[in-house]
């Protein structure tokens, strides 16, 4: 029976004991956390249970040797989401064990605290794959007011609802009012609550969404020829459907058991789908629900499942299942996905948004995205349409190595390069404008001296937007050139007999200014840019 | 007081007299929880109570003893399963004492008796337990460490389609202790994607039992329709095909195909026409419904 061997338990404590290996190993955190991605290896071919049982037991490793903020992300995105009292629990322990409590984390733990209520049930982190036969040992609930206790009066924000929950009448298990007193005890503690703001805030900009700038963007080439079927029977390729305008795509299949996970993930689709007609986008934005799980989900499921949940199909709205091609449309998302068979083992959250080339613009993964959210940036991808910029994508790279959109906005950036390099330096500029004007003759314009600190201003205002417009698309030419233009006029004036180098300086700062304004330039490595 | 009056009063509270009197789930429970009480008496008084309506935790928490105690009867014990479960359907009610229940019930899933361990499975079987799950295979890849019958076994783990249980039941399916494992293996295999080719062939073998081949029908049709419904057209000419395979093929293309091509279908609508007019009663109403789709 090799496939009974193959998902034996054998295998799965071969894998306890690799997760004990790198735990161990203070510098194998990395891939002690990478062990979380839904899409390892290690999940292929895991029936859910075997996937609960492993990720539970990766959550409780890292809890041991502390959180880092590599592995915070999965830890909220189980408090968001999870549904599995083995993972609830884990995860509300591991979160302890971050190096401070933030006021961040509340809002998940109040989150997952409503929603355990209804899956809580013994468990018992002693053993790997054990299950808890006598209540003796801790429970998701536990683990979670365990959490919020250590969360203290950071928590303050959602103190009414932690009330609310435990005054419910029957609300609690009886044996655990106590461990639910004490943590809003901490809560409401005598410590000063954080600034509203910080609850809103996740460490390290952990939020979920990441952006790729339009000359970063990859290319759809190799999945251009994927072939897709809609809830309506009719083929369509990749190329086809998602070539012309921006689209928003999520993902989702109709087995899925977790009603916080591909059911919502549908009805808010449905949402922004009215969102964007309101803005009277619905015909300009496309979007599209690919199903991770093709073979079952045939056009009538997807159909109904679509039509149960309010989202609306046409030729620019569809529900697709790849009909040929899914392992190159994965690879090409990177999807956080795994199978045993064609069946899904597990899956995050998971939203994209192309631009009219096909090319992933956004993503917001993990974490629940708001459809307010997604419908603003689709409209500012559909924008960017509008703008009318033509690039050819960059090379592929990493979703993983994304730049962050810096909210650098390249039209300022080029006006005040243009500004600086056209800018009046000397009395000889001053003529040159004037009598360019025909305002005055050239005895009559003062020299003023007061410019020189001004114009060393607006030099230096200059070169700090190239530098940030640079790290964020990643392309530093510009800067540098501009760089090398004000080094010019500077010693054009400080050193004697440099007079005329300022010209130069001029020439440099207007070709560097443009070249950051156009997008040329070579490009930073992406880890570089990221930082 | 009025002569009327006092002969109201008299009725009502002859009435009263005359009817049992109502027990509160306290003193069922501690009928049920009392040793001293006969085993009929206690499943009665456990049938009686109804345990989200009361005061849920001492009550409850008396059931879960009664339950998870191996020195009761095993009637008595059943009872309290039965109560339990019925209490549990009030989900907010029973949210504080989910967790203690499923503990019970792992406890119980492997206790001796059998009938008490069959339901204590089924009932986590359907939450879509771990523990469960990992037991019930467990047994069938060890005969050895069975807590169930194989067909039971395969029966619980088809409520979660992610129980990891295809692999299995395909090696059960092409090996069969007997043939109530096998038409369970093939029950369970009906969600699974990649078994369409095993129904195809299952349908159209008619050395196969009809019931098999009926089970295969239905399969086929749930996870790949198009391959059903072609296959549905030659069973609907096969005069020697057996009434119910005949009925859910018909009832595939009618509901499924596309009607434009089966209204020019000349050889199918003559063919329907005349099973409408003449066949087993279950063939005729299908047969009929199509035609009334259909016809010209």
């Amino acid at each position: 029976m090799p496939e009974v061997a193959a998902v034996g338990a054998s295998a799965e404590e071969q894998f306890a004991a690799l997760v004990e290996t790198l735990a161990a190993d203070p510098g194998r955190r990395a891939e002690l956390c990478g062990l979380l991605r839904e899409d390892h290896a290690v999940y292929e071919q895991r029936g859910t249970a075997a996937t609960v049982r492993m990720r539970g037991w990766v959550l409780l490793a890292l809890a041991r040797g502390g959180l880092a903020d590599d592995a915070l992300v999965y830890v909220l995105e189980e408090l968001d989401t999870g549904t599995d009292a083995y993972l609830l629990a884990a995860a509300a322990r591991a979160l302890r064990s971050y190096p401070s409590p933030d006021a961040a984390f509340a809002p998940f733990v109040a989150r997952a605290l409503a929603r355990a209520r209804y899956y809580e049930e013994p468990v018992s982190f002693e053993r790997y794959g054990e299950y808890a036969l006598s209540q003796t040992g801790t429970s998701p609930l536990g683990e979670l007011f365990r959490t919020l206790e250590w969360l203290g009066p950071r928590a303050r924000g959602v103190l009414a609802e932690v009330e609310e929950l435990r005054a419910q009448f029957g609300g609690l298990p009886r044996k655990l009012r106590p461990a639910a007193d004490r943590a809003i005890e901490s809560v409401r503690g005598r410590d000063a609550a954080p600034d509203a703001e910080a609850c809103c805030t996740l460490p390290g900009g952990l939020g979920g969404v990441l952006s790729w700038e339009r000359g970063s963007r990859r290319a759809c080439g190799p999945i251009e020829q994927t072939a897709f079927e809609d809830q309506d029977g009719t083929p369509v390729t990749f190329g086809e459907f998602f070539r012309g305008r921006p689209s928003v795509v999520v993902f989702f299949y109709t087995r899925c058991d977790n009603p916080l996970k591909c059911s919502l993930t549908i009805t808010k689709l449905g949402r922004v789908q009215k969102l964007l007609e309101e803005r009277g986008l619905a015909g300009e934005i496309q979007t599209a629900a690919i199903t991770y799980d093709p073979e079952f989900d045939l056009p009538e499921r997807l159909r109904c499942y679509g039509q149960n949940r309010g989202v609306r199909t046409d030729a620019c709205h569809r529900l697709l299942r790849v009909t040929g091609g899914f392992e190159a449309l994965r690879r090409h998302f990177q999807l956080g996905v795994n199978f045993i068979g064609s069946l899904v083992n597990r899956h995050r959250i998971e939203v994209y948004l192309l631009d009219e080339g096909g090319r992933i613009a956004a993503s917001f993964s993990r974490i629940h995205w708001g459809e307010e959210q997604v419908a603003a940036r689709a409209a500012e991808l559909h924008a960017e349409r509008s703008v009318g910029e033509e690039e050819e994508a960059g090379p592929p790279h990493s979703p993983n190595s994304p730049k962050r959109r810096k909210g650098v906005p390249a039209l300022l950036t080029a006006f005040t390069s243009l500004a600086v390099a056209f800018f009046p330096k000397c009395p000889i500029c001053w003529a040159a404008y004037l009598s360019l004007f025909g305002i005055a003759g050239l005895q009559r314009i003062p020299y003023a001296p007061w410019l020189q600190p001004l114009l060393v201003v607006v030099m230096l205002i200059n070169l700090g937007s190239l530098w940030l417009r640079g790290r964020a698309t990643g392309r530093m030419g510009g800067f540098y050139l501009v760089g090398a233009g004000a080094l010019t006029i500077i010693l054009s004036k400080a050193v004697p007999g440099w007079g005329d180098a300022s010209v130069w300086g001029v020439v440099l700062t207007l070709a560097g200014s443009l070249l950051s304004a156009l997008g040329g330039g070579f490009r930073l490595s992406s880890a570089s840019a990221r930082r | 007081m009025s002569k009327k009056g006092k002969s109201a009063k008299s009725s009502k509270s002859a009435r009263k007299a005359k009817a049992p009197a109502r027990r509160t789930a306290r003193s069922l429970m501690a009928v049920a929880a009392s040793a001293k009480s006969g085993v009929k008496e206690r499943v009665a008084s456990l049938n009686e109570v109804t345990l989200a309506a009361s005061d849920q935790d001492a009550n409850v928490t008396r059931a879960l003893d009664i339950l998870g105690n191996d020195n009761e009867p095993a009637e008595v014990r059943m009872a309290a399963l039965e109560a339990l479960q019925t209490a549990s359907f009030s989900v907010v009610a029973f949210a504080p004492v989910r967790g203690e229940y499923l503990a019970t019930l792992r406890k119980v899933a492997t206790d001796p008796n059998a009938e008490l361990r069959e339901s204590a499975l089924g009932v986590l079987a359907r939450n879509k337990d771990g523990f469960a799950q990992q037991k019930l295979l467990e047994g069938l890849q060890d005969p050895g460490k069975a807590l169930v019958p194989t067909e039971t076994a395969l029966s619980l783990l088809s409520f979660d389609p992610h129980a990891d249980a295809y692999n299995v039941a395909r090696r059960i399916a092409s090996a069969p202790p007997s043939d109530d494992a096998r038409q369970e293996a093939l029950r369970l295999l009906s969600a699974d994607a990649t078994s369409a080719p095993l129904f195809e062939k299952l349908l159209l073998d008619k050395s196969e039992k009809r019931e098999v081949r009926q089970l295969s029908a239905a399969a086929l049709h749930s996870i790949a329709p198009k391959k059903f419904q072609k296959r549905a057209r030659e069973l609907v000419f096969d005069p020697s095909e057996y009434p119910d395979i005949q009925a859910t093929s018909l009832a595939a293309i009618t509901n499924f195909s596309d009607p434009e091509a089966l209204a020019n279908d000349e050889p199918l609508l003559k063919r329907v026409d005349s099973l409408s007019e003449k066949s087993p009663a279950k063939v005729k109403q299908v047969a009929r419904r199509f035609m009334t789709k259909f016809k010209r």
